[in-house]
């Protein structure tokens, strides 16, 4: 077969390694061959491509940030929710717990300073980013495929079959933003700035880079040529990390109207709601969502945690089972079905579905929260040593989770040991100091004693 | 109510005087029209607590002095009330001083009434004939029969030779030789009750209560005893006695005990009935007109509302102390608030349980009244604790924001808990509990013995690593925090003390590590002495050893660092954790 023919064949079935290497191959005796060197900066790319829409994480409150206007925003305008009283808890970054996990969501625990001094330089670039560079140029210890530092990119920006998969190439591979850039400036001017599909990547580059402001404005030039949901979906992104949740809900507005009950678009609007704190419109949207797409996981997921909020484990417990039945199989799942099944009285399951949960997780922060609900069952049955043991366990597991530290100093203190109760409600307090729980606490043990001190 | 009503005061502040050295006890000032000419004025009873203890009871027209007579004894009330109906209506003045009623008319003594003294024993008699006959017998030998008879049965004379020491018995019982005998009953409490119109001005009745229990009724124009009761058919020292209702017809007699009772009299009752019992020390009480609640105000801070039949209808905490309550009626509002005055200086209006104003006193508020001085229709009086007089008047304006039914109820209870409707589903799941219980009931049993088991296997399993919770026997938590991105780290041990007694001594911290991982600036720590209660903090630096041969596998657990906090002379460690360092990132590195 032809060789060329023969990537091609294995570049279509997804078979990037083979494709690389037949190409590597060609190469080696033709190195001039424009075909291959494209379609094997094809395969490269495609290997470790993943959405970066999803993967981006949106640092509200940038420590690096100097657009920032207002640091004490009106109600309803910022996603910095400080002690907004929902019923919902929050996770230690004070965010909203959602039905699923996102890259916001996620983050490290701890305050921000501390954050700062210990996970990366924050930037607008994502660690994953970072990782896929670091992968990519360790898989080729023989030299990298394009030396980057002697591409003529002005050469390659008028070319227009070229210049699209060297810029990807270029941005996924190797990570490296600012030649991207560099090429995706003069691809632009090449095509007089009237590609849209350049503009919406040099808002990547911007983003990428941090002048978020020069971002948006690539996005929404790109827009008036062309509407499509990516670039919707990019600027409601920068609106986010600019803080500016209402902007992103214009754009929302826009976008649904351009592609009316689009599914991405309107997950889009589900989570600003559900930032914003309003969970019923957020709730609301998510079934529109389901209405359109019956197997979206974050949606179900999503209403199942609003019905466990608002005290109906029962249907809460009708979605997880759901999920479950799609084939989702992992311990935040079961650690959900077993707890639905604590509250809506079906406690000969609730085990079970713990027992499963702690099987499957292996991420010991995983493990701390199973072991964190454990301890409620034992709660709901009575048993504080099995309580105080569960907690302990999850302590170990996750040694700042300041929940686990109020829970664990309220059952001390039900035993009378008013010392360690003490201090680990100001442990928890000092690990997280928006939950208010161990504030409260600890007034009350002070109130307390001073009321018998009297 | 506007907004500025909500901001400006509802009360005028008309006349404060810090240096009127006042010392005026609770149910000791009232505004009377005491000399009948419609200009009512302040009456109060003015104690002087120094050496000598004395009281001089004293009548302020306007802000003046104007009448200053002094009292045989400090007394424990004072009331006003109509005798007669003679015109023009003129109310005389009644101070309780010791076992005595005395009168006041146009301020001058007018009469005095004795509350009829208590039947004496037989014995103590006898003593007291032995100990004036002066015979050869010592005294203490003819004292030591007293002994014999209840401390509380005995005269005020006895009770206090028996405190006497031996040496003063002589001349105190020379003292007291050619004076009779007489076991004396003290009054605590008194009141008024109309005879037979509840009109203001009409002719009323006091009502008297004593040390040892009685209730008496008095005739205000004869001054003999109508009426006599107990108080209650228990031992019951009566501290505070409300009155309404009217003699001829029906009234209704609440006393408050110090004992905790507050007990009920009626019409021809002879013995009072115990109505309600508090749980703390009633500080005083109020019987608010119309509905005929009754509110207490106790020594732990709460205002308490009961009904006539004695049910607790509510309860409020009050930020402070309650020194005292008085009642504000406002007629042309149809209203009545009650003044509750607290420690510290303030005074809180409340209607029912809804706090509606706030005013603040100069200092703790000692008693307060409210009602007509002078002209002015609603002025309230506020003698403090420091001695400071302060009239306020209150506007006219004022309605104190209760035409709008928001300002009453809390938001809070008018919004219903937001509980979601039964579902089908729920019917569902709970008819497989009813169907099945005891299955369910025991795997759930089953199960909770699995999880113990499973929960005692992991504890031991990680019992190597104590961060966190740290050694709730030795009390010592340990928390560990690493810093920076790498390859240099700070790794910052915090070490507790949560024993609130005994000092942390004797202890070292062992670093352990692969030295082909990580280099540590030191390995062996001993730990200075830890009060109880504080922090000990070690800061340890971290090199991690970069080394391009080793592929570095983070699974296999060679990125750790094991904590030992040990004792001295002891084998096993009282605390070990184990710290996961973060990877270096190699390109961080490299770059």
């Amino acid at each position: 077969m032809e060789p060329l023919y023969f990537a091609l064949s294995c570049y279509r079935r997804r078979n990037f390694d083979k494709c690389v290497q037949v190409c590597t191959d060609i190469l080696e005796k033709q190195p001039l061959d424009q075909a291959a060197w494209c379609l094997k900066m094809r395969a490269l790319t495609k290997r470790i491509y993943i959405d970066d829409i999803e993967s981006e994480e949106i640092v509200v409150g940038d420590a690096l940030d100097d657009d920032t206007v207002a640091s004490a925003p009106r109600p309803g305008t910022s996603m910095k929710l400080e002690a907004a009283l929902t019923a919902r808890p929050r996770t230690s970054t004070g965010r909203p717990i959602t039905g699923i996990n996102r890259p916001g969501t996620q983050m490290r625990p701890g305050t921000s300073i501390e954050r700062l001094k210990t996970a990366r330089p924050l930037t607008g670039q994502s660690v994953r980013a970072i990782r896929l560079g670091t992968a990519a140029m360790y898989s080729h210890r023989d030299g990298p495929f394009i030396q980057v530092s002697r591409l003529n990119l002005i050469k390659y920006g008028k070319d227009p079959c070229l210049s699209k998969p060297l810029f990807e190439y270029l941005f996924y591979h190797e990570g490296d933003v600012r030649n991207a850039m560099e090429l995706a400036v003069q691809a632009t001017q090449a095509n007089r700035f009237e590609d849209w599909w350049w503009k919406v990547q040099l808002a990547k580059c911007y983003n990428a880079l941090n002048l978020v402001r020069d971002g948006e404005q690539q996005l929404r030039s790109a827009l008036r040529q062309h509407t499509h949901i990516e670039t919707f979906i990019r600027l409601i992104r920068i609106y986010l990390r600019l803080d500016q949740p209402l902007s992103a809900l214009e754009i929302c507005k826009a976008g649904l109207t351009t592609f009316p009950n689009d599914v991405s678009i309107s997950t889009e609007v589900a989570r600003l709601y559900e930032g914003l704190g309003d969970v019923q419109l957020s709730v609301k949207h998510y079934r529109n969502i389901v209405i359109e797409d019956a197997m979206n996981t974050e949606a179900i997921a999503c209403i199942g945690v609003y019905h466990f909020y608002s005290n109906q484990p029962e249907f809460a417990l009708r979605h997880y089972r759901r999920i479950l039945a799609m084939g989702v199989h992992s311990a935040e799942l079961y650690n959900n079905l077993g707890l639905c099944c604590l509250y809506s009285q079906q406690l000969d399951l609730t085990m079970a579905c713990f027992q499963r949960a702690l099987d499957l997780a292996i991420d010991p922060l995983i493990k701390a929260e199973v072991w964190y609900n454990l301890s409620h069952v034992a709660i709901a049955a009575g048993d504080v040593e099995l309580a105080i043991q569960c907690l302990s366990i999850c302590l170990v597991m996750d040694s700042t989770h300041a929940p686990a530290f109020n829970n664990l100093a309220i059952l001390q203190y039900k035993l009378g040991r008013t010392n360690l109760a003490k201090a680990y409600f100001n442990t928890a307090k000092n690990l997280q100091p928006s939950l208010f729980e161990p504030q409260k606490n600890l007034e009350y043990l002070q109130n307390r004693y001073l009321n018998t001190f009297e | 109510m506007s907004k500025t009503e909500l901001n400006t005061s509802r009360w005028l502040e008309a006349h404060s005087d810090r240096s009127a050295g006042l010392t005026t006890l609770p149910k000791n000032l009232l505004l009377a029209n005491v000399c009948g000419d419609g200009d009512y004025r302040l009456v109060l009873v003015d104690v002087n607590f120094n050496e000598d203890v004395s009281a001089r009871l004293k009548v302020y027209k306007g802000t003046m002095l104007c009448s200053d007579q002094s009292l045989p004894d400090v007394p424990c009330a004072l009331i006003s009330f109509y005798v007669d109906n003679i015109q023009p209506k003129l109310p005389v003045l009644g101070v309780a001083c010791g076992s005595d009623l005395l009168i006041y008319k146009n301020n001058k003594p007018f009469y005095k009434f004795s509350v009829p003294p208590l039947p004496i024993s037989a014995l103590e008699e006898d003593v007291w004939q032995k100990l004036c006959l002066a015979t050869d017998e010592p005294y203490e030998k003819i004292v030591e029969a007293l002994e014999s008879i209840p401390f509380s049965e005995l005269s005020g004379r006895s009770q206090m030779l028996l405190t006497l020491p031996p040496s003063d018995i002589e001349n105190y019982v020379y003292k007291y030789q050619n004076v009779e005998l007489r076991r004396t009953c003290p009054i605590t409490c008194m009141t008024t009750l109309y005879r037979n119109s509840e009109e203001s001005t009409s002719i009323s009745y006091p009502v008297l209560a004593t040390e040892f229990g009685q209730l008496y009724i008095l005739d205000s124009q004869t001054f003999t005893i109508l009426h006599e009761a107990r108080v209650s058919n228990t031992k019951a020292t009566p501290s505070i006695v409300v009155a309404a209702g009217r003699y001829e017809v029906e009234f209704r007699i609440l006393v408050a005990c110090r004992e905790r009772y507050v007990t009920l009299i009626r019409k021809n009752w002879l013995e009072g009935k115990n109505l309600l019992q508090t749980t703390a020390s009633i500080v005083d009480m109020i019987l608010m007109p119309g509905d005929k609640f009754v509110c207490i105000a106790t020594s732990d801070k709460m205002l308490n509302c009961y009904s006539r039949r004695g049910n607790k209808l509510w309860t409020v905490e009050m930020a402070q102390t309650i020194t005292c309550l008085s009642l504000l009626s406002l007629q042309h509002l149809s209203l009545s608030l009650i003044a509750v005055g607290m420690q510290g200086g303030s005074i809180q209006l409340y209607h029912s349980r809804h706090p509606v104003d706030y005013i603040p006193a100069p200092d703790t508020p000692s008693a307060i009244t409210f009602g007509r001085m002078g002209q002015e229709e609603h002025v309230m009086v506020i003698i403090t604790l420091g001695g400071t007089m302060n009239f306020k008047i209150l506007k006219r304006t004022a309605d104190f924001g209760l035409n709008q039914d928001t300002g009453i109820s809390p938001t809070i209870q008018s919004k219903p808990l937001p509980l979601p409707k039964r579902s089908k589903l729920f019917l569902e799941q709970s008819l497989r509990e009813k169907q099945n219980p005891m299955d369910m009931h025991q795997s759930f049993q089953q199960d909770l013995i699995r999880l113990r088991l499973t929960s005692a296997r992991t504890l031991l399993q990680i019992n190597s690593d104590q961060s966190g919770i740290g050694n709730t026997k030795e009390q010592i938590k340990l928390s560990a925090q690493v810093l920076g991105l790498g390859p240099k780290f700070t790794l910052i041990l915090t070490l507790e003390n949560m024993n609130p007694e005994k000092a942390l001594i004797q202890l070292s911290a062992i670093f352990h590590c692969n030295p082909e991982n990580y280099q540590l600036s030191l390995y062996v720590l001993p730990i200075p002495l830890i009060p109880p209660g504080l922090t000990y903090k070690i800061h340890n630096r971290v090199v991690e050893c970069i080394n391009e041969n080793l592929p570095r596998d983070e699974t296999q657990g060679n990125n750790t660092i094991r904590v030992f906090i040990v004792r001295r002379e002891q084998i096993q460690p009282v605390l070990a954790a184990t710290i996961n360092m973060p990877p270096t990132d190699p390109l961080a590195f490299t770059m």
